[in-house]
């Protein structure tokens, strides 16, 4: 019998990125900025979106895939405002990937939608290792999770754009310093804004929906150009 | 629990390959795992184990090879990250400890790269 040994180099990670290369491609053609949101289940994920919807709908034409392990109850939330929502459910799945976001663009009429949301399954691990074809990349972090928490998870904070630390009106409620995790989140990636938000405070969301406005001009800027 | 799914399309991919050089069957499946994934190499081997009972990779050794990143520096340093994960000769298996390296040439911080990889390196087949 011959034994033989056969290189084979596939990387089934790799196999994800180039899919989300695509996903992007397709997603600059039709000139939509695509945000993907990670966080922690319970961080304010779905309510930041929300906001986001409610603030920035009349402005700029919108659309949001939703991504949950089962169930539709965050579609649902986003859906009411009136706005195209894709639920995706990754079954047994901790993470959207780049074939689940494929899948759900196909349900998208891309030509009419300026910013795409992506909300993330509420984890703040398996995210980090997955490019779904998005331009920007935000963690939303909440105070309640524990002032330590963006040292625990250190290459989410590493490989993100901005990062929102949310329900800094709670933080002495839970004994926690949101200025703490605003500089750890720095320490880890000095060129990111971080943005310490809550719904209570009014400046504090026009600031994130200020960033999110620009980038989008930008980019529709470039696709002009 | 993503590792289930990343074995099975490992797995997918070794039998295709072994199909494609008409194996008769598979003694050992290579891998490489990235320092830096999310990757549990451990819980990689247990699915792989329990999936190649029930097909052409029955009774192959499964090797598992870590891939550290390397560490590099603006000022042209640079050094295999391995050696950052050695203290008086115990490993230290923290992500951390490739995230916040000062460079020993001019103190400034290092940029990991590499180490983000879950490859099939090879398979040893018998035809």
């Amino acid at each position: 019998m011959l034994m033989h040994v056969i290189n084979v180099g596939h990387d089934v990670l790799k196999a994800n990125d180039k899919l989300a290369a695509r996903n992007k491609k397709l997603l600059d053609k039709n000139g939509v900025l695509a945000i993907n949101f990670m966080g922690a289940i319970g961080s304010g994920k779905t309510t930041i979106i929300e906001k986001t919807v409610e603030n920035l709908g009349s402005k700029y034409r919108l659309a949001v895939i939703a991504g949950d392990v089962v169930a539709d109850m965050d579609a649902g939330r986003i859906a009411k405002l009136g706005v195209t929502t894709i639920p995706v459910n990754t079954g047994r799945e901790c993470h959207l990937d780049a074939k689940l976001v494929e899948k759900a663009l196909k349900s998208i009429d891309l030509k009419n939608v300026d910013i795409l949301l992506m909300e993330n399954v509420g984890n703040l691990i398996c995210p980090a290792d997955y490019k779904l074809g998005e331009h920007l990349r935000v963690v939303v972090v909440s105070v309640t999770e524990g002032d330590d928490i963006v040292l625990k998870h250190p290459m989410i904070f590493k490989h993100t754009d901005i990062a929102i630390i949310h329900k800094k009106d709670l933080a002495e409620a839970v004994f926690a310093s949101a200025e703490k995790m605003e500089d750890d989140a720095k320490h880890l990636n000095p060129d990111i804004p971080v943005l310490k938000t809550s719904i209570h405070d009014a400046e504090s969301m026009d600031k994130w929906f200020s960033t999110i406005s620009s980038m989008a001009d930008q980019l529709k800027q470039e696709n002009k150009d | 629990m993503h590792e289930y799914s990343l074995a099975c399309e490992i797995m997918d991919n070794v039998i295709s390959v072994a199909e494609e050089n008409t194996a008769k069957g598979v003694n050992s499946i290579t891998l490489g795992v990235g320092r830096l994934t999310h990757v549990n190499p451990d819980q990689i081997m247990f699915c792989l184990e329990t999936l190649k009972e029930d097909n052409i990779a029955k009774g192959a050794e499964i090797i598992i090879n870590e891939i550290y990143p390397e560490m590099q520096c603006e000022c042209g340093f640079c050094e295999d990250a391995k050696k950052l994960c050695f203290v008086d000769d115990e490993i230290i298996d923290d992500i951390r400890t490739f995230l916040d390296v000062q460079c020993p040439q001019c103190g400034q911080t290092m940029h990991a790269s590499g180490g983000h990889e879950l490859v099939i390196e090879s398979i040893d087949i018998e035809q």
